[in-house]
């Protein structure tokens, strides 16, 4: 082997390597991305790992992390029959993450489901990317008479539905779930919506029209629970 | 040498294949793009969001509910350059109802002729700019809903 050949072949090895580091690199970014996905979907599951880390004798603010989120109830309030609080949470991916409308506030006892609730701000990583969303929650509290003390139940997070619909996909959620459920889907204008065409006998509709709507969004469970005393 | 080089110039090739196929690979961008919609700015005016792909990567900015609804007001996707809103009403009960949906800014007001099956949704058509905000209305009902619709809305007057 002349030198010549010698450098040829030092460059082959050299360029090899390189394609084997980029490999390398583009496999872990692959199992980066599926370990986050995967983590995405264990974290549906209801594993308790709730931490409280509020300070129980202010409880102008209330923070807890279940499953790796963080929801943070601030600014409790009153305005006009409405009782408002600022709701700050961590967004589990890039998805249009909302609060539920199954979000309650139990106060003296009674729980009452949110009216309204909607966006103060997103907040943004360095590169761009929405990381939290920050929500003002109206509760509507006439006819409770005095509190100071509430407690915000925040059972999901979830996305906002599609306004288009992959109607296959959300088939093959339901199939996977062995629920028994056929849908179709339609759209006619500015009207689209699935179809119940078939479902078990022993399942109400409620249950089947709850399976559906889970079949069409993506929800990441808690529950998250927010203790706050109003100023 | 002949034969020297000609394995040699295999390798290099094999070489620079699997080097771009990686490159190729570790460049493309792991964020689907966004979905080109067929307007822009001022051209989404009154336009439908769906038919325009002006709802792709939508976001939800405010919500309310009542009993049998959802009412939601929504903005369309960064990426498709629409910079509209709308509003869509969903109808939450388990049996057909008849639906309507106002965003309270000229004639962005819809509703069905007929009733909508559970978890179907209406929607208006788009409103542009976005940075402009109005009340959004919308419920179901048993009955058909008039429009202009008054009420419920939310949001500032």
């Amino acid at each position: 082997m002349n030198q010549k050949d010698s450098k040829q072949l030092l460059m082959l090895v050299g360029i090899g390597l390189l394609g084997i580091l980029i490999i390398a690199a583009a496999s872990l970014r692959v199992r980066f991305m599926s370990a986050r996905a995967s983590s995405m979907e264990d974290a549906s599951l209801p594993v308790p790992q709730a931490e409280i880390v509020s300070d129980q004798n202010q409880l102008a603010e209330s923070v807890q992390t279940v499953n790796g989120i963080i929801i943070e109830a601030s600014n409790f309030r009153i305005e006009g029959e409405y009782l408002v609080a600022d709701i700050c949470y961590d967004l589990p991916s890039q998805s249009d993450w909302l609060l539920p409308d199954s979000m309650t506030v139990e106060i003296k006892g009674r729980s009452i489901k949110v009216f309204e609730w909607g966006l103060i701000e997103w907040k943004y990583s360095a590169d761009g990317l929405k990381t939290h969303r920050c929500d003002d929650a109206n509760f509507p509290i006439a006819g409770i008479g005095e509190f100071t003390e509430v407690q915000i139940v925040i059972p999901r997070l979830e996305t906002s539905w599609p306004d288009s619909l992959d109607c296959d996909a959300a088939q093959n959620r339901l199939d996977a779930a062995n629920t028994g459920i056929v849908i179709t889907c339609y759209e006619d204008g500015n009207v689209s919506g699935p179809l119940l065409d078939t479902k078990p006998a022993a399942m109400s509709d409620e249950q089947a029209y709850a399976a559906i709507n889970d079949a069409f969004i993506e929800t990441f469970s808690g529950p998250w629970t927010l203790r706050g005393r109003l100023p | 040498m002949a034969a020297n080089t000609k394995p040699a110039d295999k390798t290099f090739k094999f070489a620079i294949i699997t080097l771009v196929i990686s490159l190729i690979f570790t460049l493309t961008p792991s964020v689907e793009a966004a979905a080109m919609a067929t307007c822009s700015g001022s051209g989404c005016e009154a336009l439908n969001p769906n038919s325009t792909g002006c709802d792709s990567g939508a976001s939800t900015l405010r919500s309310f509910t009542g009993t049998g609804y959802k009412v939601e007001l929504r903005q369309a996707g960064a990426g498709t350059g629409c910079n509209t809103k709308w509003t869509r009403t969903q109808n939450t009960s388990s049996i057909s109802l008849y639906a309507g949906a106002r965003y309270w800014v000229h004639a962005h007001y819809l509703s069905s002729p007929a009733p909508i099956s559970p978890l179907a949704r209406i929607y208006t058509h788009m409103h542009w700019p976005a940075n402009e905000t109005y009340m959004y209305c919308g419920k179901t009902n048993t009955s058909p809903i008039g429009q202009p619709m008054t009420s419920p809305c939310q949001g500032p007057a």
